[in-house]
């Protein structure tokens, strides 16, 4: 039974639409090879599900990683599939022997609500799988298929029980094939003949638990010196097959499409080096109870620094002094976040970054006196901190004259002056008064300037660098105030940003901060959004710092006042009317300036981004 | 020549390509200034287009037109007399008179004026 589909529209040369044109139902599916990185992106659990298939090391002290896991996964080519009801399948390709003619894939999916399913398909081949050359090739060649759902890929020994499954593949066939169908929508702008995509079933079958016992792929073996090149899995092809290889229609089941042996495979050097990877790996592992404590526990490291090695020029001296940095670190680091109400899946995201991060400057940073790595370590405490020491460490690679202390106790702004401009603010002595949390939906209580207009210190003010955070601090000066370090704990608050919007932890905090330290007559300074994008700033936002003042209620709501420096003039940078209101219903803080040449041209109205909490100065 | 003048359209047209990033002009212009303030113009791109290095490109001075248009000019931190700005203007900028030489920069269509000094 052959179905007529037909594409309504592309969007991207990846992302297909597909019709059932004579049912006029619609089925849409999206496919396109994905590396390991981007399927952590696409689906997470996807990710932590196929970093359980790729067997980097055993974690039990008994078993060898090549003996007991004989097989490895290729992670740079991920063959991904999803419908229109969200339902997603990703099919991996078992590295094979060249001279193999079978191909495997361990297919997994993903349906709402449903665990996810794991399935090995094994394509029987009427030549070798060196001889394939392209996806036609390889459908063709096919002579039969072999289906085992995994019932449990977590477990050493896997049993098998039935399962549906439809595999098959895209072809791209005349829209209008046969029938003489003049209509428009047969034809391309260019008068061509239209085509559509079609999808093809290999094979639709449900396996029904009768195939082996145990979840062992045939080839891959890192020892392949024993594997046959013919079909060892013929004693028992009936696991099931069914369906048609002929083209036909897709149904409820999840489709998958085979990821079929293009060019690398066992006996390639990169693959083999996997081996002597996972060794060094392994060593790691081995190292300390400490170490392999955070390994056990986190599903996906193993698997993530095998492909991050073989994506990143193999097992070079640097990377190994990398790795080896990251691992000896990652205990400490990961249990950083202790100061943040984040969910399991937020850990699980900042655990990832983390070691990133730790892959990618491990070996500059061991480089560098241990105190200093201590405190740059020991800053790492939330995304926003991962976010701001990368920034950093970036701009010292950048500029080595810049020292961490330098920018950690000084600056927000990573501009290239910056580092010239110092002004000893010293670590430590944080304004550590208590106060209350404070209720925003109430009227707010007013609070007059806490800094005389003739003090105001606007933009071109003798003295001081030509730069809003400078002028910012020499406001503050003026009350005997400081800001505090931007990477001391709770000591500023990210309440906006142009990627999540609004904090609403940080805002709440932010909010009882600024009523306090206004009570008091602090003044504090804060970072502006008010032009997409950023000129360097680590969270990405802010353009712009401006000091609050005061803050009160009229009739358009309640309100923080600020001093602008963006302007020389006072009458404009204190003016009565530079109010950012708070907005209940969205938590963001805005509104505008009179600072009327320079937003004149800015893309919108005033943000808060960040509160830089205040500290008596010394 | 034909030769010769070939030759001459090809100086001519190396020689304005040469000048892209080349002060092409310099002018003077007598305004009343109104204020000075962060400049909001796109460093970026200016200092693309003038070679100045954009940390050089921070202010601006703004003063109205005859159609009382506000025209804010940026400033070249990096020859600005700005001790003299600060000591004779910067504290009664409001009004004041001043005669601003600026370097002008063209690519293309565009022109960018740079001030470069003040009296």
């Amino acid at each position: 039974m052959v179905f007529v589909l037909s594409i309504f529209q592309s969007c991207s040369p990846e992302e297909v639409v597909l019709q059932n044109e004579s049912l006029t139902k619609s089925r849409d599916y999206s496919f396109k090879k994905i590396n390991f990185l981007e399927l952590k992106k696409i689906n997470n659990q996807a990710f932590i599900e196929s970093a359980k298939l790729k067997n980097v090391v055993a974690s039990d002290k008994n078993k060898t990683s090549n003996s007991t896991f004989n097989y490895d996964i290729d992670l740079q080519n991920i063959q991904y599939v999803k419908r229109a009801n969200d339902d997603e399948t990703f099919s991996f390709r078992i590295f094979q022997v060249p001279t193999a003619t079978f191909q495997q894939n361990i297919i997994v999916e993903f349906k709402k609500n449903e665990e996810p399913q794991s399935y090995l398909v094994t394509y029987y081949l009427n030549k070798q799988v060196n001889q394939i050359n392209n996806s036609n090739d390889f459908i063709r060649a096919i002579k039969s298929t072999s289906t085992v759902k995994i019932e449990n890929q977590l477990k050493t020994h896997r049993t098998t029980s039935g399962g549906c499954l439809q595999v098959g593949y895209y072809e791209e066939v005349d829209a209008c094939e046969g029938n003489l169908d003049t209509s428009p929508r047969c034809y391309n702008s260019d008068g061509t003949r239209a085509t559509i995509n079609v999808f093809k079933v290999i094979d639709s079958a449900c396996s029904t638990g009768g195939g082996p016992t145990d979840f062992i792929p045939l080839a891959s073996q890192w020892d392949f010196s024993n594997t046959s090149s013919s079909n060892p899995y013929s004693e028992y092809t009936g696991t099931t097959t069914g369906g048609s290889t002929a083209g036909g229609e897709t149904t409820d089941l999840n489709i998958f499409l085979p990821n079929y042996f293009e060019g690398s495979d066992l006996s390639d050097p990169a693959v083999q080096n996997m081996l002597q990877i996972n060794q060094f790996i392994t060593t790691l592992y081995n190292s300390s109870n400490e170490i392999k404590g955070v390994i056990d526990n986190t599903e996906w490291l193993m698997a993530y620094t095998n492909y991050w090695i073989g994506t990143n020029g193999g097992l070079t001296s640097s990377n190994q002094i990398a790795l080896t940095y990251a691992f000896n670190n990652i205990p400490t680091i990961f249990n950083q976040y202790y100061n943040n109400d984040y969910t399991p899946s937020q850990v699980a995201n900042f655990k990832f970054s983390v070691f990133q991060f730790l892959l990618y400057h491990g070996e500059w940073l061991s480089n560098l006196d241990p105190q200093i790595q201590i405190s740059i370590l020991e800053t790492i405490t939330s995304f926003e901190q991962i976010e701001f020491v990368n920034g950093t460490i970036n701009f010292m690679i950048e500029n080595p004259s810049a020292t961490w202390e330098n920018i950690f106790h000084n600056r927000t702004a990573l501009d290239r002056n910056s580092a010239e401009d110092l002004d000893n603010n010293q670590e430590g002595g944080n304004d550590t008064s208590v106060y209350s949390d404070f209720n925003p939906q109430q009227t707010w209580t007013t609070i007059n300037r806490v800094i005389r207009t003739s003090q105001f210190v606007g933009w071109g003010t003798p003295g001081i660098k030509r730069n809003c955070m400078d002028y910012a601090k020499a406001q503050i000066a003026k009350n005997g105030y400081q800001i505090s370090n931007y990477g001391s704990a709770d000591q500023t608050l990210q309440i906006y940003d142009e990627q999540n919007g609004v904090n609403n932890t940080n805002l709440k905090k932010g909010l009882s901060y600024l009523k306090y330290a206004l009570s008091n007559n602090i003044p504090v300074i804060v970072g502006i959004d008010d032009n997409p994008g950023h000129p360097g700033n680590p969270d990405k936002s802010t353009d712009h710092f401006v000091v609050l003042v005061g803050m009160g209620s009229n009739s358009n709501g309640n309100y923080f006042q600020f001093y602008d420096n963006a302007s020389g003039t006072t009458s404009q940078g204190t003016s009565s009317l530079n109010l950012l209101y708070y907005n209940p219903q969205t938590g963001k803080i805005s509104g505008k300036s009179q600072c009327v040449e320079y937003v004149n041209s800015v893309a919108h109205d005033y943000i808060i981004t960040q509160i830089r909490k205040s500290k008596p100065k010394p | 020549m034909k030769k010769i003048f070939l030759i001459i359209i090809i100086l001519f047209f190396n020689s304005c390509n040469a000048q892209n990033k080349r002060i092409s002009e310099k002018r003077t212009i007598n305004v009343v200034l109104n204020s000075i303030g962060k400049t909001n113009k796109d460093k970026n791109l200016i200092a693309a287009m003038t070679g100045i290095n954009k940390s050089n490109l921070t202010t601006n001075l703004y003063y109205y037109d005859n159609s009382k248009n506000i025209i804010g000019l940026l400033i070249n931190d990096e020859v600005f007399n700005y001790d003299y700005f600060n000591s004779k203007i910067y504290y009664n900028i409001e009004n004041k008179r001043v005669k601003l030489y600026l370097d002008v920069y063209k690519n293309k269509s565009k022109e960018v004026l740079i001030i470069r000094k003040i009296k």
